[in-house]
């Protein structure tokens, strides 16, 4: 597991998130939180991979039990506000496949998802990379600056979302 | 495939083995979707699908009817009790802990339901969120909104929001209800302090404190008070 997902399901983690306001706010104190955002900067930098959050999420799920709170259920949660704003399609997968659970044991990061993904219809869908190379000032020509702006209309949304319709459901 | 198995990732090579690979078995179905780069894969969440564990409620209403959205949540882990044990340190000096952590219902459940389960709002189509659906029990209900002054003084049962003090943002943080009305001077006429019992989260105890004595940042909230009685000066 990568270090930094490793660390939503420390017992620190959820010492810092403390006591578990309603929905919303929760997806707003998660917001704020450090670790977090150097969790969504990591998935943009590439530092934690489709692979690292499929595997996290697989091992959560062995810490199922059922009648008990999931132990990692902050963990699930922080994640989704993690990948929240990131543009990748496994984000996006992540949100709607954990929106879609009807599991007691974790609904509060199904609550979580639900309002990510939400907020994230809310956001533009589709972004404008802009690429300096090389990077002014500086000789190494690795770096790439990624910028998102609004440009989606409205009605390509659902377009998107129909990417996971299951098949032959 | 047996009830409650892991679920082993396999991928198909094409598109067209997509219909081979979708499979009912006798508990869950196994889902395998289809993306634009031709990488099949199985649901993130499968394992927990495979649970089949189905929220519990109970029947809910309004005084005129409505029904209530609400959820009873499973035992909470050992770790509630930690989390508990330090809000009280970090932030409850002065609180008066009157019940240890117990699971089942949050705040709102506590105010509105008489701690019989958690009402959380959202999660399901057509319910709205929690703001809303609290918003939505207090006017049913028959509540209104007064400020805690001399001339309609706070009471106990009556109910006390703390919102996020940016009104932009409309996040409800909390629910509470009045206990007690405490003078800090004995036989002056004061203007006495509310002291609400509150349950800050589905795993937490409940406390008897100042209404201002909350674990929000100082600045960060602000408090509404409710209630149920007739207006000084009216009928509601």
């Amino acid at each position: 597991m990568n270090t930094l997902l490793h660390e939503l399901v420390s017992e620190v983690f959820e010492l810092e998130v403390g006591f578990l306001p309603p929905t919303r706010a929760l997806r707003r104190r998660l917001q704020r939180i450090r670790r977090v955002k150097s969790i969504t900067k990591a998935i943009r930098l590439g530092v934690i991979s489709e692979t690292d959050v499929r595997s996290f999420t697989e091992d959560v799920a062995l810490n199922f039990q059922a009648g008990v709170v999931l132990h990692g259920e902050v963990a699930l949660a922080a994640l989704a506000v993690a990948l929240e704003t990131c543009p990748q399609d496994f984000a996006e997968e992540y949100l709607c496949d954990l929106a879609r659970l009807k599991v007691s044991e974790l609904g509060l990061a199904i609550r979580v998802a639900q309002e990510c993904l939400t907020a994230r219809l809310a956001q533009p869908k589709n972004a404008i990379r802009q690429f300096s190379f090389p990077v002014r000032g500086r000789r190494s020509s690795a770096e790439i600056r990624v910028v998102s702006r609004s440009t989606v209309p409205t009605a390509l949304r659902e377009a998107r979302t129909a990417k996971y319709t299951p098949v032959g459901a | 495939m047996t009830r409650g198995a892991d679920v082993k990732v396999w991928t198909s090579k094409g598109a067209t083995d997509i219909t081979t690979t979708s499979r009912t078995t006798a508990t869950s179905r196994v889902l395998v979707f289809s993306r634009p780069g031709g990488q099949d894969h199985h649901n993130m969440f499968e394992p927990f699908k495979l649970r089949l564990a189905t929220p519990r409620r109970i029947a809910l209403q309004t005084r005129d009817g409505w029904e209530i959205a609400n959820e009873i949540r499973p035992e909470s882990t050992e770790m509630a009790h930690k989390k508990f044990e330090l809000l009280v340190n970090r932030a409850g000096v002065r609180w008066e802990v009157r019940k240890p952590p117990t699971a089942g219902y949050n705040c709102a459940g506590h105010v509105f339901a008489c701690r019989r389960t958690g009402i959380y709002g959202g999660g399901e189509d057509g319910v709205p969120g929690f703001e809303e659906l609290v918003a939505e029990i207090l006017e049913r209900d028959g509540y209104r909104r007064f400020t805690h002054h001399r001339g309609d003084p706070a009471h106990a049962g009556d109910v006390v929001l703390y919102w996020d003090s940016d009104k932009a943002r409309r996040l409800l943080l909390h629910v509470g209800m009045v206990c007690e009305v405490r003078k800090m001077i004995a036989d002056i006429a004061t203007l006495g302090d509310p002291y609400v019992l509150s349950k800050w989260d589905d795993s937490s105890g409940e406390c008897l404190h100042h209404f201002r004595h909350v674990p929000f940042e100082d600045g960060d909230f602000t408090v509404e008070f409710w209630t149920d009685r007739p207006s000084a000066g009216g009928t509601k």
